[in-house]
């Protein structure tokens, strides 16, 4: 029997076959690896008090109930029920690519998305999914009960349609889509089709922005994607277009690898600057990482 | 540019390998499946051009470094001459120029190095194209055709035989060169089979050979290091007058050539042994061993140095030779009256001439007469009239003096005290040539001496050679002389004193100033004395002798005899031989010309008029220069010729060293250092653009 920890690593829990274990597995090693975990809640939602002890935070002290009673209190905060998450997937075909790694970047997203439905339905929170490739494929409206996690993976499990992506359309019709503001996490590899570029994507990102959604960015890249382990003369052919160039991989990799880093510190400026919370993962890091970085990004918003 | 392989440059063809290479993996591209194609697009889009540079870069580098090999395998030069042309189309000549000079009889176990360039001289002929032209020549005999029949080329290859000859290849390879340039060929090689001794290539320390640019001149060396030879260089005799009764220093010089050697040395003298001498010499030494022999008899005589044992080159361990010994020189001694020993001039004059006192064994011999006799005795018997304190000589004397001196005798007349008045006559005028004056007196302070005045003098300059210390001569008084016509001063005694008077009238007159004795001077008592008196009759008597005589071999001699209205038949029977060859007569009378002096040794010559005959002889030796075995180093003599290629051939006849014409330079240094600058270039930038993946 493993440790719930090593669930957490891409190769591990691939051996898993069920995608609700999967997410349950990644969430629990998560939570074991956290110890005195300092996230016990990142909604805003009043939950209990309890008593002040050396090393809480200042913060969170119920000043009322100190002028009440005398004492000081921590407050503590359970799930926000009326916070609206929704799990924004990208299943093009763009997201089925997997270069030697044991996880393709959709199967990388699917288990982070699950795993984050699993931690915010446990949280009573209301969790929604949106796949999407040229166009929203499927609408999981969010809710908090546990009956609807099986439906939310169930969908997450079949989503892929092995279409070619058209996301900035896609964000727009799902900016529209989701009426109510809200949590939205998006996991994408962001690479704009052929006729799209890198400023359409944004301007995607910043309609749903502009929707009031708190919007957190996992942008998925493969680790060949990042650093280009080609050799030789090498005909690349495009996933979703079919369309082929041929390079010296030797030749052309320096100027390669520099413009994957101009492309992901772009969409990293430009999150900054539209307050969204950008998480760029490699799908060979482990599942615990890249939810650290995320819980820290939210802990940082209260 | 030049090369000396010039068909290496078809490697060069190789530079197209790198792009061909290149042509093959741009056709084999792999195809891998990828969702960020677009930045490979504009990445490639980015690069390309860069990138094209550099792999053109590379390519080209690649290609240069396969064109430079090929220029290092191809050696080029540059400078000296222009690039030899070869047409492997054309068809072959070669001579082959073997040395067969004297060195080349040196011999090694039992085969000699004329013999193993006789047999790679055979492998060569093997060597060569059947379809190509041939021709042999040697150094000796540096003639010859091209001919197209290898087996008949090996049939004059076979047919060599050594020779006693010196000759440098000098004139062969020129004499080959010019063969070769005649033919119609496409390819020109002269093949040089030779010892590598400095006779071989005499002189090429200063001499450069050039031949034409498109012949090849290969060097079969068949000599061998270490070779040790000790010879007879030289021989001579120590300059004194070959006279019969005289004694006679002769010298011969013996050389160690390539290492240490000793040896004896031993002299024979008309088939006599005479001494034997052990000489030790370090290599590359030269030393004289010396003999004195006695010469009893006049005529012609002949002798011979050589060595008791043999060596590799026995050819040169002998040194023969001839010498003409003149008879006695006679002397008829005038005074007026006998006077008693050590007190007359003619005492004095026959003790310088005649040491011995008529005992023999001196080259002069001395019979004396007054002044009255002298009418009476014959003068024919005598080769020199000496008259001494002679006052009392009459006209009819004087006139038989004059008749003596026109038929070619000699007078010596020594002026005295007696000297008067019919020395003054003019019959005693013109028979001394200068008119005799009063007696002089030399200050006491500072008495006369014999200066010369005529240093070039045969007289003078034999003086010379006998060493006679004439400076310290002192005379207190001599008489005035006055030169007539044809007289010559040759010493002078004092300031406008003449000491010597010399004339020819048909024989030849000399007057001396002064007294032999001591009467007027110490002129006795001096060691210039004897070799005065005796150089100053010798020079009158006209016996001037020849001294030893050698020829080397290839000379021609002159044979010379007096001449007659019967013809003489002239014989010449070199060493060893059993006949004698007749020799024709010439355009000049009483000459022949021997030529076929090819053997070592004394040439016994015969000479036969009607019921005549008389024999006499030349000696022949080696060449001096063929018994130094020093070699000459390869490089040297690369350098001194100057053709389309000069190698060392290996003992298989491969190429051992190369070389390009003199004054050459080879660029294979700069292009090796080319070479390694690319390929430290292509190297670093494969590195650079082909970086490894954990880089």
């Amino acid at each position: 029997m493993r440790a719930v920890e090593e669930y957490l690593r891409p190769d591990v829990i691939r051996e898993v076959e069920r995608l609700d274990l999967k997410a349950r597995f990644i969430v629990e090693g998560f939570i074991a690896g956290l110890h005195d975990s300092p996230y016990y809640g990142f909604s805003s939602e009043f939950s209990d008090h309890r008593k002040y002890t050396a090393g809480d935070d200042p913060k969170n002290i119920d000043w009322k109930v100190y002028a009440r009673t005398d004492r000081l209190y921590i407050k503590r905060f359970q799930a926000e029920t009326n916070l609206d998450c929704n799990l924004l997937l990208d299943v093009s075909e763009s997201m089925a690519y997997g270069y030697g790694g044991p996880l393709t970047k959709l199967e990388y997203a699917t288990y982070m998305a699950a795993a984050l439905a699993y931690m915010m339905v446990n949280q009573q929170d209301n969790v929604g999914l949106v796949t999407f490739d040229r166009e929203p494929t499927h609408v999981v409206p969010p809710r908090s009960k546990r009956s609807h996690l099986p439906a939310l993976l169930g969908v997450l499990a079949s989503a892929m349609r092995h279409r070619p992506s058209r996301l900035s359309q896609s964000l727009h019709r799902t900016a529209d889509l989701l009426q109510r503001r809200g949590l939205v996490v998006l996991f994408s590899d962001l690479i704009p089709a052929d006729r799209e570029t890198q400023q359409d994507v944004i301007e995607g990102l910043q309609h749903l922005r502009y929707r009031g959604h708190d919007l957190v960015c996992f942008h998925l890249l493969d680790h060949a994607e990042v650093t280009f382990p080609f050799q030789g003369s090498v005909r690349f052919v495009d996933i979703e277009s079919m369309a082929s160039v041929q390079a010296d991989a030797d030749a052309v990799g320096a100027d390669y690898r520099q413009e994957v880093r101009r492309f992901i510190e772009r969409y990293r400026e430009v999150c900054l600057d539209e307050r969204i919370d950008y998480v760029s993962v490699d799908t060979a890091d482990s599942f615990d990482r890249v939810l650290l970085s995320f819980l820290k990004a939210r802990q940082a918003k209260f | 540019m030049s090369f000396l392989h010039p068909a290496s440059l078809w490697l060069a063809v190789g530079a197209l390998l790198p792009f061909i290479v290149h042509l093959f993996r741009r056709h084999k591209p792999r195809m891998v499946r990828f969702p960020a194609v677009r930045f490979v697009r504009s990445s490639r889009r980015r690069s390309v051009r860069k990138h094209r540079l550099k792999y053109l870069l590379l390519l080209l580098l690649r290609m240069g470094l396969v064109v430079l090999l090929a220029l290092i395998v191809a050696r080029p030069f540059v400078g000296g001459r222009a690039e030899a042309v070869h047409d492997p189309a054309g068809t072959p000549a070669a001579v082959l120029l073997i040395d067969d000079t004297l060195s080349m009889n040196y011999t090694v176990g039992d085969r000699s190095w004329l013999d193993v360039a006789r047999n790679r001289a055979l492998d060569l002929v093997r060597q060569l194209p059947q379809d190509g032209a041939a021709a042999v020549m040697t150094a000796t005999r540096p003639t010859g055709r091209l001919v197209r029949d290898m087996e008949e080329v090996a049939g004059r290859v076979r047919g060599l035989r050594s020779t006693n000859h010196a000759a440098p290849l000098w004139r062969g390879l020129q004499s080959a060169d010019e063969l070769l340039s005649a033919e119609a060929a496409g390819r020109r090689d002269i093949y040089v089979l030779t010892d590598m001794t400095r006779g071989a290539w005499a002189g090429y320390e200063r001499r450069t050979l050039e031949l034409s640019t498109d012949t090849n001149v290969f060097i079969v060396d068949c000599g061998s290091e270490g070779a040790v030879n000790a010879a007879l260089t030289d021989v001579r005799d120590e300059g004194q007058p070959a006279l019969r009764g005289s004694r006679l220093g002769l010298e011969a010089t013996v050389l160690a050539s390539g290492g240490p050697a000793e040896r004896t040395v031993q002299l024979e003298f008309n088939g006599r042994t005479v001494g034997r001498r052990t000489v030790s010499l370090a290599a590359g030494e030269e030393a004289t061993v010396r003999f004195v022999v006695e010469l009893a008899e006049s005529g012609h005589q002949h002798g011979r140095f050589s060595f008791l044992s043999p060596d590799s080159l026995p050819q040169d361990d002998q040194r023969t030779f001839t010498l003409e010994v003149a008879p006695e020189v006679t002397v008829l001694c005038v005074e007026d009256e006998p006077e008693p020993d050590g007190v007359s001039d003619a005492y004095f004059l026959r003790l310088a001439l005649d040491p011995w006192r008529g005992r023999g064994g001196g080259p002069f011999r001395v019979d004396t007469v007054t002044s009255g006799e002298l009418a009476e005795v014959s003068l024919a018997p005598y080769d020199v009239v000496a008259l001494v304190e002679a006052g009392g000589i009459t006209e009819d004397a004087w006139r038989r003096l004059g008749a003596f001196v026109s038929g070619g005798g000699g007078l010596l007349a020594v002026c005295g005290p007696r000297t008067g008045d019919s020395w003054r006559a003019d019959e005693a005028r013109g028979v001394l040539g200068a008119e005799v004056g009063p007696k002089v007196e030399a200050p006491s302070e500072q008495p006369f001496g014999l200066r010369i005045v005529q240093p070039e003098h045969p007289l003078v300059e034999a003086l010379s050679e006998a060493g006679a210390p004439l400076g310290q001569v002192r005379l207190w008084s001599g008489r005035s002389l006055s030169p007539g016509g044809t007289a010559e001063e040759v010493f002078r005694i004092g300031p406008d004193l003449p000491g010597l008077v010399l004339d020819r009238r048909g024989g030849r007159v000399a007057l001396f100033a002064s007294t032999v004795s001591d009467r007027w001077g110490v002129f006795a008592r001096t060691p210039a004395f004897v070799p005065f008196w005796q150089e100053l009759v010798l020079h009158l008597a006209g016996r001037a002798t020849a001294g030893v005589e050698d020829y080397t071999i290839g000379a021609h001699v002159p044979i010379r005899f007096e001449e007659s209205r019967w013809p003489t038949i002239v014989s010449v029977r070199p060493p060893g031989a059993e006949s004698a060859e007749r020799l024709l007569p010439g355009a000049t009378p009483g000459r022949r010309t021997y030529w076929r002096t090819h053997e070592p040794g004394y040439y016994e010559v015969e000479f036969e008029r009607r019921e005549e005959q008389w024999t006499g002889g030349f000696a022949v030796n080696t060449p001096a220069t063929e018994s130094r075995l020093d070699r000459v180093p390869f490089e040297a003599v690369a350098d001194a010729v100057s053709a389309g290629r000069v190698e060392l051939l290996d003992r298989d006849l491969s190429p051992r060293d190369r070389t390009g014409p003199a004054g050459a330079v080879e660029l294979t240094p700069y292009l090796v250092a080319l070479a390694l600058l690319m390929l430290l270039a292509e190297s670093y930038l494969s590195n650079r653009f082909y970086p490894s993946p954990q880089g």
